[in-house]
């Protein structure tokens, strides 16, 4: 069988690895060996049942302590333990207050020697205070804590706050064994001098007192704190902290002043006025004033760090008329004489060293309170009390010999970064102790987070808060926190950059930037802007152009000289156009073949006149088709033009307009396959196949001349080749624009064409051949000799003033350099 | 699978044309006709639908777009206006014709004058925008050749060694342009075969 | 089938076996390295730069239809047309492009569709940036010059069989101050539009942009079959001449 955890609550059995019981969530006690966190300095407080023998039953809502010696029980959590004792020592405080039990035999050494460091330590308890309170030898600590069991339900006057003491002080010796060192006796001795939070008594027998230890003791278990007692009691704010930490010296007795403060033991709890009782009655010397306990009881509890984060609160009107009592047993005893025996007596030298500054944020001297609280005055409550000049303050929390940490650390709000504070937390202390050394950030610190040059200005918030007088949040202090600082904060600071760079980097720049830029491309993303030049001869060109035009037009030209030496294209063309289709003496059928673009009718109309007007005289038989869709509108305005010059031309029944021809190389060669089949109906007659002159044609060959009038050497070239290709044995004849005149002459040198009319002096020789009127195209022939010399002018005259632009800006820029 | 299919089709139609052309008379030509008969048809039907977009693309301007072209509107009122005047009128009516014949024989013959007079400005220009050894070469050309054959050259054939320089200038642009032309047709071959093989595809992009 | 026509066939299938040879079975690694024109590196940039500045371009396909031999320059400039929409088709100022064809026009209207439903998610109803500007020559520059002159164009791109009048819209394009590239299989085309644009393709360049726009090899293969056919005939044409000149033939 294996070993398993039993739960000492529910009884239930679990693994023994187990932390927490799986039934009803009880944690289970770690042994000694795997603990570690036994070295914090409040574990005494959370003894397991094998050490104290203790037992609480329940984990929520337990209203009484449950207290077993059992063995069965060893296994509690600290948490309960804690509970437990303290409400133990609150019992046995309330018999001892009741005078059941005496106080005498309570050794409250182990408390207060733990936190009380002697003058004449050594530098080694002196500077690290903290481990003396975890350095407690196992051995005095279990001889210690055998020493303090206490009995269970023991209602003798003396064991149950002797037995709770001893075990409190089993416990301190416990954890820190080393403050025990030193300890011959394990009485303690009366102190001789004690600050005065330490002299005033809160026990009813404070007969005996404690040796001070060497350690230093804070000032809230000074017993001495008579006159801020008084004002403590007045006070019936809200308490953060509970009374029994506001008195002055919870230590010293004073039982018939105690009985009838009812200020006071409200605020005590029960387990300190046990203490109380059996502290020896000392007096503390007038040197720890009672200000430390300062009449303001909400300074002292804002600002207490310790205090708040313990959260206690008085919440039982138990309570609360104990504090009631432990007030008035504290201003009873600030007007008295309190024969109080003081648990730890100090010398005046000893005060006088006490440092008065055990915290973070307590200040030691008698402002300490002013200091932290009253930062800002302009924010006044009346309800909140500024520093009492009057009563003498001192820092609660005095401690001999900080450590190093904690003097190198910096109380100056200046120094520290902003951070999320609240008003608790946030204490600005503008007179710090001596001791404490102000904290300064390292400079690679700084330099790497400079959030205090970034960050806008934030005011010290008041340590002093503000209790609202209205609304719902009335009585509250500190609810509206955030006003404050939302209304201080200013923008940050602006800082400039600039870059300092050396004429040599600017020259690298510059260098860097032609390399790095975009070859510029002609290409502009927008409109060029055009200079006056630039727009005047854009103008005076064509203007100019015009004038040459129009004047030449008007101009006489009979005397021009024509050339001698006609051309053999249109030699050739003259007669094949006239002796081979007359050699018949009936007219002849022709094709013409318009691939004609209509930008180009007025040359093609020139050209062409002389021809059709010849054809027009012979009666010949004209077929006009074109793969053009504006041919067909060209062939039909000049074979109009021509029909105008030869009247008695039938032209209505000569003249046959296949018209457009789809496919282009396609069609073309379709028709010259099979014209009957590529076209079967006319525009305006669908029977023209069966009518003349195309009813003796069946195909190409039929017809007895075909005539290419092109401007398009292309479309021209199409024709050339499939005539040439299908019917090589039939005329073809080409009338062409001066554009397509050069491109088709390797097709005349190939005979492919057997006569061609290039241009404009193609015509002009045609004319002459075949001696028509020519004057029109005479003068044309004159105004394209005019312009052909006006572009070779401005051609020329174009490159002349580039030159000089170059030439004048290479000297420019040459003299620049 | 569709690319494939449409590779096949497009090969297979053209071996079929090139097949049909070397084989007169056979069933070949007969498909090879049809073919390029369909070819045309549909050519003609894409042009009519080109021209349709046009009027879409028009109407767009003026209406919907947000940057409007008023220019638009005249071809859009064009366009309604002789379509309806063919249609009600016929094509062959001398109104028709002559209402067509006076616009496009017009507009078309100043556009190009104004291309005439475009060109002077460029000559102008021309050494000032391109200023590099085939500029120059070709100003050199253009000036001979726009002497040569405007005729001032013609007139001086008498002279001795003329008649044969003017034949070898006018024998020059044969020369280069049949050098373009053979360039030309081998590049139009080259895509064909492309085409044919199916590794270009214009269809399918 | 005559002899004539027998010879023509053989020939055109040696033709076309010799190319296919050299498609398929040549090692290319080392071949298709092509010479780079000056022309169409700086079109690349201009491209670039259009689409950068949020401009658009423009780009022409010429007039010829695609059953003839310049419809292989219409194919071409379809082509082109594919390779900068691949790249501009997602820039603030998609491409306009013109043609004065039908057919060319659907197959630049089908590009445009695949692309913009590939990367940019054009609907189908919006055709309004590729369209038939007129069906004759002039009517088709006339259709044009509006959408070579816009404000928010930076270049226009030519290519395709465009005659003579490619001056008046590369004029309009230079008063608007735009980048022009002119490719063009039209002798005329190719004199006018040397003295208007500001780079000019002249001859058989023209095929050599699908090759010089993509790292395809196809395309440069094409080229160097077009080059070594090129040489074939220039080496035939100086045989023949010196035959002549020696009186063989």
């Amino acid at each position: 069988m294996t070993d398993k955890k039993n739960c000492p609550q529910c009884k239930k059995d679990n693994k023994p690895s187990a932390k927490f019981c799986l039934n009803c969530g009880f944690e289970f006690p770690m042994d000694k060996s795997n603990s570690s966190s036994n070295s914090d300095w409040l574990s005494f407080l959370r003894q397991s049942d094998e050490e104290s023998g203790l037992n609480l039953i329940s984990l929520e809502g337990v209203d009484k302590e449950i207290i077993k010696n059992d063995d069965d029980t060893k296994e509690v959590p600290d948490w309960l333990n804690r509970i437990r004792e303290i409400k133990q020592n609150e019992d046995e405080f309330t018999k001892i207050q009741s005078g059941e039990l005496s106080y005498t035999e309570i050794e409250n050494a182990d408390l207060i020697n733990t936190l009380r460091e002697e003058e004449k330590s050594t530098e080694k308890n002196s500077d690290d205070w903290i481990t003396k309170f975890r350095d407690i030898s196992p051995t005095q600590e279990n001889d210690q804590i055998d020493e303090a069991e206490p009995e269970p339900n023991s209602i003798d006057e003396s064991s149950p706050i002797s037995s709770s003491l001893d075990e409190i002080k089993n416990v301190w010796q416990k954890e820190f064994p080393a403050l025990h060192e030193n300890i011959e006796n394990s009485e303690i001795e009366p102190a001789d001098e004690l600050p005065e939070w330490l002299n005033k008594t809160i026990f009813d027998n404070p007969e005996k007192s404690e040796k001070a230890d060497d350690f230093e003791m804070p000032n809230w278990l000074t017993p001495d704190q008579e006159p801020a007692a008084e004002e403590i009691l007045k006070s019936d704010e809200s308490i953060n902290i509970p009374d029994w930490l506001s008195q002055s010296n919870f230590l010293i007795e004073d039982a018939s002043e105690h009985d009838t403060s009812d200020e006071l033991s409200e605020s005590l709890p029960e387990w300190i006025k046990e203490i109380d009782k059996h502290k020896t009655n000392q007096k503390l010397e007038g040197d720890i004033e009672d200000s430390e306990i300062s009449s303001n009881s909400n300074d002292e509890f804002d600002s207490v760090l310790l205090f708040n984060k313990l959260d206690i609160f008085p919440e039982d009107s138990e309570e609360e008329n104990e504090k009631q009592d432990d007030h008035q047993y504290l201003s009873e005893s600030a007007s008295k004489e309190i024969n109080i025996e003081a648990a730890f007596i100090f010398d005046d030298k000893e005060l006088n060293n006490i440092p008065t500054q055990p915290f973070i944020g307590f200040d030691a001297s008698s402002e300490w309170f002013d200091q932290n609280i009253l930062e800002n005055e302009d924010d006044k409550n009346e309800e909140v009390e500024t520093e009492d000049e009057n009563s003498p303050k001192k820092s609660p929390f005095v401690f001999d010999n900080i450590p190093d940490w904690l003097e190198n650390v910096d109380l100056n709000f200046d120094d520290i970064e902003p951070t999320e504070a609240t008003n608790d937390e946030i204490i600005s202390d503008s007179n710090l102790s001596e001791n404490i050394i102000k904290a300064e950030l390292p400079e690679w610190l700084r330099s790497i987070r400079p959030i205090e040059v970034v960050t806008p200005e934030i005011s010290r918030l008041q340590p002093q808060k503000i209790i609202e007088k209205s609304g719902p949040l009335a009585g509250l202090q500190g609810a509206l926190s955030s006003e404050k600082a939302t209304k201080l904060y200013s923008a940050p600071p602006a800082y400039s950059v600039s870059i300092n760079i050396t004429d040599k980097q600017r020259t690298h720049i510059k260098i860097l930037e032609d390399i790095i830029s975009p070859s510029k491309i002609k290409d502009s993303s927008g409109k060029t802007k055009n200079t006056l030049i630039q727009r005047f001869t854009t103008q005076l060109i064509p203007i100019f152009l015009l004038i040459i035009v129009l004047s030449s037009l008007f101009l006489d030209h009979s005397g021009q000289k024509f050339p001698e030496l006609l051309s053999a294209d249109t030699v050739r063309f003259f007669n094949l156009s006239t002796g081979y289709l007359n050699r018949n003496q009936t007219p002849g059928n022709v094709l013409v073949v318009f691939e004609t673009d209509a930008s180009t009718f007025p040359e093609m109309s020139l050209i062409s006149s002389g021809f059709f007007d010849n054809l027009f005289m012979n009666n010949h038989w004209i077929t006009l088709i074109s793969t053009n869709p504006n041919g067909v509108l060209v062939a039909d305005e000049i074979l109009n033009n021509s029909r105008l010059k030869v009247p008695s031309y039938n032209y209505s029944e000569r003249i046959i307009n296949l018209g457009y021809l789809p496919g282009n190389a396609i069609g073309i060669q379709s028709f010259l396959t099979n014209p009957k089949a590529t076209i079967p109906e006319g525009l305006s007659n669908p029977n023209i196949w069966n009518e003349p002159p195309l009813s003796d044609i069946n195909s190409m060959l039929d017809f007895d001349l075909i005539v290419l009038v092109s401007d398009n050497s292309d479309n021209a070239k199409l024709w050339i080749e499939q005539v040439d290709f299908l019917i090589p044995d039939i005329g073809f004849l080409l009338i062409s624009t001066t554009q397509a005149s050069p491109l088709l002459q390797p097709y005349l040198r190939s005979n492919q064409i057997d006569g061609m009319i290039n241009g404009i002096s193609g015509g002009i020789s045609y004319n002459l051949l075949s001696n028509s009127e020519s004057n029109v195209l005479d003068r044309y022939w004159a105004i394209i000799q005019v312009v052909a010399i006006t572009f070779i002018v401005f051609l020329l005259a174009g490159g002349v003033i580039s030159i000089f632009k170059n030439t004048l800006s290479a000297n420019s820029s040459g003299d620049k350099k | 699978m569709k690319k494939i299919f449409l590779i096949l089709i497009s090969s297979i139609s053209g071996f079929l044309i090139i097949l049909g052309l070397f084989s007169p008379g056979s069933i070949l030509e007969y498909i090879r006709a049809n073919l390029l008969n369909w070819a045309v048809i549909l050519s003609g039907i894409a042009l009519l639908i080109a021209i349709l977009n046009l009027l879409a693309v028009h109407w767009n301007k003026v209406f919907t777009d947000t940057n409007r072209d008023i220019a638009s509107s005249f071809f859009i009122v064009g366009f309604i206006t002789v379509l309806l005047i063919g249609i009600l009128l016929g094509p062959a009516d001398h109104f028709f014709i002559n209402l067509n014949r006076t616009i496009i024989l017009s507009v078309e013959a100043s556009m190009m004058a104004v291309l005439a007079l475009t060109l002077a400005l460029a000559c102008f220009r021309f050494f000032t925008r391109k200023q590099n050894l085939l500029s120059l070469i070709f100003g050199i050309s253009t000036i001979v050749f726009l002497l040569l054959f405007s005729g001032i050259l013609s007139l001086g054939e008498n002279i001795p060694l003329m008649k044969p320089i003017i034949t070898g200038l006018k024998s020059l642009p044969i020369a280069g342009s049949t050098g373009i032309l053979i360039g030309i047709s081998l590049g139009a071959t080259i895509t064909s075969l492309r085409i044919l093989f199916g590794t270009d595809r214009p269809y399918d992009r | 089938m005559d002899n004539t026509n027998l010879l023509l066939f053989l020939f055109f299938i040696i033709f076309i076996l010799i190319s296919g040879m050299i498609f398929y079975f040549t090692p290319l690694k080392n071949w298709l390295e092509i010479k780079k024109i000056s022309s169409i590196i700086n079109l690349k940039k201009s491209i670039g730069l259009s689409i950068e500045h949020g401009k658009g371009l423009h780009i022409s396909l010429g007039k010829s239809n695609l059953n003839n031999i310049h419809g292989a320059a219409s194919l071409i400039g379809i082509n082109t047309l594919s390779k900068i929409l691949d790249q501009s088709i997602l820039s603030d100022n998609p491409p306009v492009a013109t043609s004065g064809s039908g057919d060319v026009t659907l197959l630049a209207q089908t590009t445009f569709q695949n692309f913009g439903k590939e990367k940019a998610g054009f609907s189908s109803t919006e055709q309004s940036n590729v369209f038939l500007s007129g069906p004759t020559n002039m009517s088709y520059i006339a259709g044009a010059i509006p959408s070579s002159s816009k404000q928010d164009l930076s270049t226009q791109v030519l290519v395709g069989n465009l005659g003579s009048e490619i001056g008046l819209l590369l004029n309009a394009g230079n008063r608007a101050g735009n980048y022009s590239l002119s490719a063009t299989d039209n002798l005329e085309g190719q004199a006018v539009s040397y003295v208007y644009s500001d780079e000019t393709l002249i001859g058989e360049q023209i095929f050599s942009i699908p090759a010089q726009l993509d790292n395809n090899k196809i395309h440069a293969l094409s080229l160097i079959v077009h080059d070594f056919l090129r040489w074939v005939i220039i080496i035939a044409i100086i045989f023949v001449a010196f035959l002549k000149i020696i009186g063989i033939l």
